[in-house]
């Protein structure tokens, strides 16, 4: 590179390879990055490319223990090692009452999210990019 | 066999097989442009000699499967991505021209395993990338996701 700048096109496919965590953060990079993590077009390919990585998949399993609901997170091929993460409720609706849901489960391979309530009602979602808070990870012990 | 030569005028003997794993190459013997040497005034020696052992070495990749060298060949992957930051991003320019996919996805996913961790300042160093927004703006995308910038992974040295 010596000091000549990395093209753009390049800086894209790097940025692409990046978890959220990470492309959450460099948005504070520069302005061209921000406005290029923030793009739709930039979103959709993203996950288009990691619905194919098996790696890169999630459970979102939900567990409710007096009135509260807690959210995890878990690595999808689950393994004795898989990470599980305390995590806040999915910020993608807006107006739910995420203390009334019964259960929730999310499918990252079309990013689908059930959000189930209780008696008759059943909303399915469809998110780009979910981004829950990592407040705790604790490890499986098999 | 292709002459290839680098823009400080070194020229190299490649196998028509593993050259051709360049796309921009291939299409160059495929338009018969490809009867002498080729040129290419983007990539210096150093870079180009790098390029030229992956190319060599995955000469086969399709037969890999079948003789079980997968694991001969990942292993090469990784001891091939293990170079300094600038040497890297040359063979990224040099994969980008050529147009060798499977190069180019190799030294990206490692040019982002190193960004990964790495904190805002550091990553603009590494780029050498100027910060053009303000003060608010930087305060307003930390408050989006104030998570985001903390953790004990989060390393602010360059390299």
């Amino acid at each position: 590179m010596h000091n000549n700048k990395v093209p753009h096109d390049i800086i894209i496919e790097i940025l692409l390879k990046l978890p959220a965590k990470s492309l959450l953060r460099f948005k504070g990079v520069c302005k061209s990055w921000r406005s290029l993590i923030e793009d739709s077009r930039f979103i959709n390919l993203r996950h288009d490319r990691c619905k194919s990585d098996i790696n890169s998949h999630k459970f979102l399993m939900s567990c409710k223990k007096e009135d509260h609901c807690y959210y995890y997170s878990v690595d999808a091929p689950l393994q004795h090692d898989s990470v599980v993460s305390l995590v806040d409720p999915p910020n993608v609706v807006s107006g739910i009452n995420y203390d009334q849901l019964s259960g929730v489960c999310f499918s990252s391979r079309n990013s689908m999210l059930l959000l189930i309530f209780p008696y008759d009602e059943v909303v399915f979602v469809r998110t780009i990019m979910i981004i829950v808070q990592e407040i705790q990870n604790k490890t499986c012990l098999a | 066999m292709v002459k290839l030569k680098s823009n400080d005028d070194k020229e190299f003997e490649v196998e028509e097989a593993a050259v051709i794993q360049s796309e921009m190459i291939k299409n160059m013997i495929e338009d018969g442009c490809a009867t002498s040497v080729i040129p290419l005034p983007n990539i210096d020696s150093k870079t180009l000699i790098k390029v030229i052992e992956y190319l060599n070495k995955h000469i086969n990749m399709g037969k890999a499967a079948e003789t079980g060298e997968e694991d001969d060949l990942k292993e090469f992957d990784e001891q091939f991505v293990n170079m300094g930051w600038e040497e890297l991003f040359d063979v990224i320019m040099a994969a980008n021209y050529l147009n060798i996919h499977e190069l180019m996805e190799l030294c990206c996913q490692s040019a982002a395993d190193r960004l990964k961790n790495k904190s805002v300042r550091a990553v603009r160093e590494m780029l050498k990338i100027t910060n053009d927004l303000t003060e608010e703006e930087e305060q307003e995308i930390i408050n989006d996701a104030p998570w985001a910038f903390e953790g004990p992974e989060i390393d602010d040295t360059v390299n």
